[in-house]
């Protein structure tokens, strides 16, 4: 777990993240337009559904699969939406 | 020639040549309404690899045949009660005698036939205690590493899952690969996303072309279902999309040539790594491919899974009937909250407490000490999930296995 307000150092990027992540979960390395890739792996896992921040958390609220709808069960129904 | 090494003297032989690494008795329901008295048959011998396994559908069903067939010919499986109540559509006496073909003590109790439910549940039980007999003096052998088959899964994934426990498991399939082993990995609908590189290390562009057509179709039929291998608890664990957990499964697979795609209850004839393609063929129909991990499990090991490698990072407890599971935690913290149900504790890459090399040797490792053996967490704790329900397969054809040839 990571708590709001760290600074964490990826790869020689420093980045400040604003809100506390758990583990195995995922920041952005520098900013992303909406629309862009996002790499994971080196490879896309989904597009951005949003501009989003270096730092920022990268999930379900942000970023959207390019074959089909991740379903969570906080809300009982399809995202992208938001969430929290 | 590829090497390969011991790795136990006394695996069970069984009459149609296949070796196992368990003497497991099946008692098996052929519908849901003798399900309890399978159970009831069952019981007092669960503890000593006595399993339940069945079908609960009413209406006959080649997939289903199939399956149960391939599960109850198992190397694993020594002897089978099959439990029908009577007036079900399973085909039991094509069950039977495919079951006594292939050299296995077999017998058949039909509740209507039997007086009811206590008359059929005693003189199951009685079956059983005999035949548990005879498989004690059941003949042993030596059995190789290019004998062994061992199928890999994950469930309950999160963002760690891609990280430590896949990748060890990879690496761990590599390493079995090259002992000559058969490896089995699966779930087409879990391979979206990486259909292109995946294709590439296939042995020939035809079953390359064949391995991404399986994953189209499993892109086709979660489309049409509107939902794909993706669970709540994915999320919840840092998992974003369903490409994204499918890079991560994908890496169980390691970085062998993959040799060949089969379907359930197909038995690779040659080692190397295959793809195991589990979403029915033609159109959608019978709902969900898949309704939960142990309908995958009970498909690998329809396969001829000795073993099945399981990685976990929410912490699935299960097991499976007929064949060891072996549990490799993906998570540290759950590893820490789930000890008990866990074999590997792969998150340790994590905090610094080792590597994906070290995790992927042991993983390795404690496969073949399994195969000659030793029992898994989930077997000492008594699981034997199981599960079947519909689906409907076209046969594979000469493309999916270019090294037959």
């Amino acid at each position: 777990m990571v708590p709001a307000g760290s600074t964490i150092v990826v790869d020689g990027c420093t980045l400040t993240v604003p809100a506390s992540l758990g583990l195995g979960h995922k920041v952005a390395l520098r900013p992303i337009a909406a629309g862009e890739k996002i790499l994971k792996y080196g490879v896309p896992i989904g597009s951005a559904t949003r501009e989003i921040a270096a730092g920022e958390h990268v999930h379900v609220h942000n970023v959207q699969s390019d074959y089909l709808p991740t379903y969570t069960l906080d809300h009982g129904r399809l995202f992208p939406g938001n969430r929290r | 020639m590829t090497p390969t090494n011991l790795i136990r003297d006394d695996a069970f032989l069984r009459a149609d040549g296949r070796k196992g690494i368990r003497n497991t008795v099946a008692v098996v329901y052929l519908v849901e309404c003798a399900h309890h008295v399978a159970r009831e048959i069952q019981l007092p011998f669960r503890e000593t690899d006595v399993h339940l396994i069945g079908f609960g559908g009413c209406y006959p069903n080649d997939y289903s045949f199939r399956m149960l067939r391939s599960l109850c010919t198992h190397p694993n499986v020594g002897a089978v009660l099959l439990v029908s109540l009577g007036c079900e559509g399973f085909n039991r006496h094509g069950l039977l005698q495919a079951i006594r073909e292939s050299g296995r003590p077999a017998d058949l109790v039909v509740i209507q036939e039997t007086g009811g439910t206590r008359p059929a549940i005693d003189g199951g039980r009685r079956w059983i205690a005999e035949i548990r007999r005879d498989l004690e003096n059941a003949p042993r052998g030596p059995m190789s590493s290019a004998e062994l088959v061992v199928g890999t899964i994950c469930g309950g994934s999160d963002g760690t899952s891609g990280i430590t426990a896949n990748p060890g498991i990879g690496c761990a399939f590599d390493r079995l690969v090259a002992d000559g082993a058969t490896c089995i990995f699966e779930e087409t609908g879990e391979l979206i996303g990486c259909e292109q590189i995946m294709a590439s290390r296939a042995v020939t562009p035809e079953l390359g072309r064949v391995l991404l057509d399986s994953v189209a179709k499993a892109a086709r039929y979660y489309t049409v279902l509107g939902h794909g291998s993706f669970a709540p608890g994915n999320a919840d664990g840092g998992l974003s999309t369903q490409e994204e957990k499918s890079m991560g499964a994908y890496s169980k697979s390691g970085s062998s040539p993959i040799s060949g795609l089969i379907k359930p209850g197909d038995v690779p004839r040659a080692g190397g790594l295959y793809l195991l393609d589990v979403v029915p063929d033609g159109e959608v129909r019978f709902g969900f491919p898949n309704i939960n991990d142990n309908a995958e499990i009970a498909e690998l090991i329809a396969c001829g899974a000795h073993v099945t490698l399981f990685s976990t990072g929410r912490g699935s407890v299960v097991g499976s009937a007929i064949s060891p599971v072996i549990k490799v935690c993906a998570n540290p913290e759950t590893y820490r909250n789930l000890r008990d149900d866990m074999d590997v504790d792969a998150g340790r890459i994590l905090e610094g407490r080792g590597t994906l090399d070290e995790v992927g040797a042991e993983i390795h490792r404690l496969t073949l000490e399994v195969a000659a053996g030793a029992r898994t967490a989930s077997e000492s704790l008594g699981h034997q999930e199981f599960v079947l329900g519909y689906k409907s397969f076209q046969p594979i054809g000469p493309a999916c296995h270019p090294n037959y040839a």
